[in-house]
């Protein structure tokens, strides 16, 4: 009994750690899909502020996946609950993280402008939404959500979808994609300016004018 | 009360992502280690060509890679989603495997994932094949993990029911870790992933061969994959035939569905090659039988005997009959956890709790105590799966590994007498084998998953009670998205696949490896 107390106190650590880094981590990520964009004007300065996640989204995203696995293990009632309560919210957020891996692997695989649109695209709508829906189901659950257990502890979610779009919950959604933009837009400052100002240096044509940076700077 | 169609589409909707997601998991298991031996070979001889080659692989092996993770989310939400009770259930020890594969397996495979690709001009030779191997590791590691969960579902072991909790607690991870049907579930299923690996490989250099393109990179490719896919190819049926033996003894459902058995024979047994199964009737039509073959093939002697359908059932009523007092005083103890007298009901019956919640179905109002002997002899014939999938996936993976055998054999040869460019028409039937092992990969898991109906947890847990409480309009609504987004997901997929062969090796994209400046000029 005693080692279930500890547990109980470690793992509310470990979730503590695991969320912070996928709000960290992935959040940075996600950020810099969502402005996308609107800081990168030509393809190229995309292809730049990919490149500058490129290597790391991939072990980012294993926060995502190790938070989901802890919660099953360690509280299953709230992994159970959660995820089938939820469960409009969930399949959009589930829908749009399917397609981020896609966006970021097959987004250069053709030169054709509007596959490159398309998935760009993908990618602000897989940057944005699961921002959105983290934030929003934190504030829910700071709130409470309506559900009861049978005499076999089947859990049934009695609430109902509008519910989950109350002022308080959006506003922590809100504040979340706001937090992850930030972090994004951090991000690409730090490892954006070497870069783009690298590839004008060696290019042959004709160095695109500093106005556009100076226009992402200011943003 | 428990909604049919919600459990029937919920079961729908799992089958489809599942398969699907299947599509790509093997390929990326044994992709991954080819591109390591090629790399080992770059490594150690330094010829330019075998770096090719890796990284004209290592292209087709993303594209693979990135629908299968993405795909592979939906199942990791899909335990929460749609089958809640189910996640209650076993989270303390199914969800164990699962979080380790994302804390150890799929950590290592994702963070070198990135390093792979990014990293040819960035890391030296050897710490390039370094994070290539641990890539493959990685993946391979995550199946085990995978696989060991999924074990722990058709052979639960190392766990016990507690009735205070309504859930399985873990009692000894090593029981779970090292239960038979894991350790040769994961060879089995690895390897059949190094096997599909060998044919995508060998399949598409023929193509090249049959062009006349990219000639050394499509004879040495095809050399490695065909050494490669004749290992795997034999330790693949040696494996499925332990994986068999095996499941004689834990699962005597699943087998006698594989073989269609429906009536217990003296040994030795006749084994159905071909036949024809009837459910509602329980005989098979149009058998044409190999006689005492079955009882060499699964208890490896002529006098060895497995039970068949009609006893099986006879069996599950006795146990329904046995495990409906350990529902009833679950249920007494659910109201009152103090009631010893509930509590010693229930130990007396605890090993048939699962019969008991089989009933449930089928009973009055779901509540066992009205259950009649009528709904005991459904529920008891419903623990035989459907029978004509199972067995006719059984024979076309069967089928397909061995075939799969014989061309290894010829491909070998062949590769090695530098003949192989000149047989055309093994050539041509190499191209046209690509889709025979993801087939083979496919059927397996059909024979597996729907061998175990009607438990997700074998003889713990119904299918029937592990969904969740949703209305079938969200049932709908998911699998409709599913279905959409999927459909457009291969479509792409293939695509780009097609595309990067025909292109081959030497096609100039837009690298994400290649340093900035070049990328500013290529685009």
């Amino acid at each position: 009994m005693e080692a279930y107390l500890i547990l109980k106190v470690v793992w509310w650590l470990l979730l503590g750690v695991l969320l912070m880094g996928l709000a960290i981590m992935v959040g940075m990520d996600m950020g810099v899909g969502t402005i996308l964009r609107y800081v990168g004007r030509t393809d190229t300065e995309r292809r730049v502020a990919l490149n500058i996640v490129g290597p790391h989204w991939e072990g980012n995203q294993v926060w995502f996946i190790l938070g989901g696995g802890a919660i099953f293990a360690a509280w299953p009632w709230v992994y159970a609950t959660a995820f089938s309560g939820f469960y409009v919210v969930m399949l959009l957020l589930l829908w749009s993280m399917i397609m981020r891996p896609l966006g970021f692997e097959y987004r250069s695989k053709l030169a054709s402008p509007q596959w490159r649109n398309a998935w760009d695209w993908t990618l602000f709508v897989s940057g944005f939404l699961p921002m959105l829906v983290f934030g929003a189901a934190i504030g829910n659950i700071l709130n409470g959500v309506p559900f009861h257990f049978s005499w076999n502890l089947t859990s049934t979610y009695t609430g109902s979808f509008i519910n989950l779009f109350n002022p308080f919950a959006i506003l922590c959604g809100a504040l979340s994609v706001a937090m992850s933009v930030y972090m994004g837009a951090v991000t690409i400052m730090n490892g954006g300016e070497g870069a783009t100002s690298v590839a004008p240096a060696t290019a042959p044509a004709p160095a695109p004018a500093p106005a556009p940076r100076k226009g992402e700077r200011g943003r | 009360m428990i909604n049919e169609t919600v459990v029937e589409l919920s079961r729908l909707q799992f089958a489809a992502t599942a398969l699907y997601h299947f599509l790509f998991v093997p390929l990326t298991l044994g992709l991954s280690f080819l591109l390591a031996a090629m790399e080992t070979v770059y490594f150690v001889s330094n010829r330019q060509i075998y770096k090719e080659m890796t990284r004209f692989w290592s292209k087709l092996f993303l594209i693979n890679f990135a629908l299968g993770v993405a795909t592979g989310l939906t199942m990791e939400f899909q335990f929460g989603t749609n089958w809640s009770f189910y996640s209650t259930f076993v989270g303390d020890t199914f969800g164990a495997p699962l979080a380790i594969e994302g804390l150890m397996a799929f950590f290592m495979e994702s963070t070198f994932v990135g390093l792979m690709i990014f990293g040819w001009e960035r890391l030296t030779k050897a710490q390039h094949l370094i994070v290539t191997y641990f890539v493959a590791l990685g993946s391979n590691l995550s199946a085990l993990w995978i696989l060991i969960a999924n074990s722990f579902m058709q052979d639960p072991r190392g766990a016990h029911f507690n009735p205070l909790t309504m859930r399985l607690e873990l009692d000894s991870f090593m029981a779970m870790l090292f239960s038979p049907d894991a350790q040769s579930k994961f060879v089995h299923t690895s390897i059949a992933g190094y096997v599909t690996a060998a044919i995508f490989v060998a399949g598409i250099s023929a193509y090249y061969m049959l062009n006349n393109r990219h000639m050394e990179l499509a004879r040495r490719s095809f050399r490695i994959a065909a050494l490669f896919g004749v290992l795997s190819t034999a330790g693949v049926i040696t494996l499925g035939d332990a994986l068999g033996f095996v499941g004689a003894h834990a699962q005597p459902t699943k087998l006698a569905a594989m073989e269609a058995l429906w009536t217990s024979e003296t040994p030795p047994m006749a084994f159905n090659a071909i036949a024809f199964p009837s459910q509602s009737e329980r005989k098979n039509y149009g058998a044409i039988q190999i006689p005492a073959a079955l009882s060499l093939l699964v208890t490896h002697s002529l006098d060895g005997a497995v039970p068949g359908a009609d006893v099986l059932m006879e069996r599950a009523a006795e146990r329904i009959r046995d495990g409906i007092p350990a529902v009833e005083a679950l249920k007494r103890l659910s109201v009152d956890p103090n009631d010893a007298d509930a509590m010693s009901q229930f130990k007396a019956h605890e090993k048939d709790l699962g019969y008991g919640f089989l009933v449930t179905r089928y009973a009055a109002d779901q509540d066992v105590s009205k259950a009649t002997q009528a709904d005991i002899e459904k529920a008891a014939a419903d623990v035989m799966p459907e029978v004509w999938p199972v067995f006719w996936s059984f024979r076309i993976m069967v089928g397909f590994g061995l075939l799969m055998l014989a061309y290894f054999v010829l491909a070998v040869i062949y590769t090695l007498f530098n003949q192989v460019e000149h047989k055309r028409m093994f050539l041509w039937a190499a191209v046209w084998a690509i889709p025979v092992p993801f087939i083979a990969c496919e059927t397996g898991w059909i024979v597996a998953e729907s061998g175990r109906q009607p438990w997700t947890v074998y003889e713990v847990l119904p299918t029937w009670m592990s969904a969740s409480t949703h209305s079938v309009a969200y049932m709908v609504f998911s699998l409709t998205g599913f279905l959409l987004l999927y459909s457009i997901f291969i479509l792409i997929e293939m695509y780009l696949m097609v595309r990067a062969v025909r292109q081959g090796p030497d096609a100039d994209e837009p690298d994400p490896g290649k340093p900035l400046a070049n990328l500013a000029r290529s685009t």
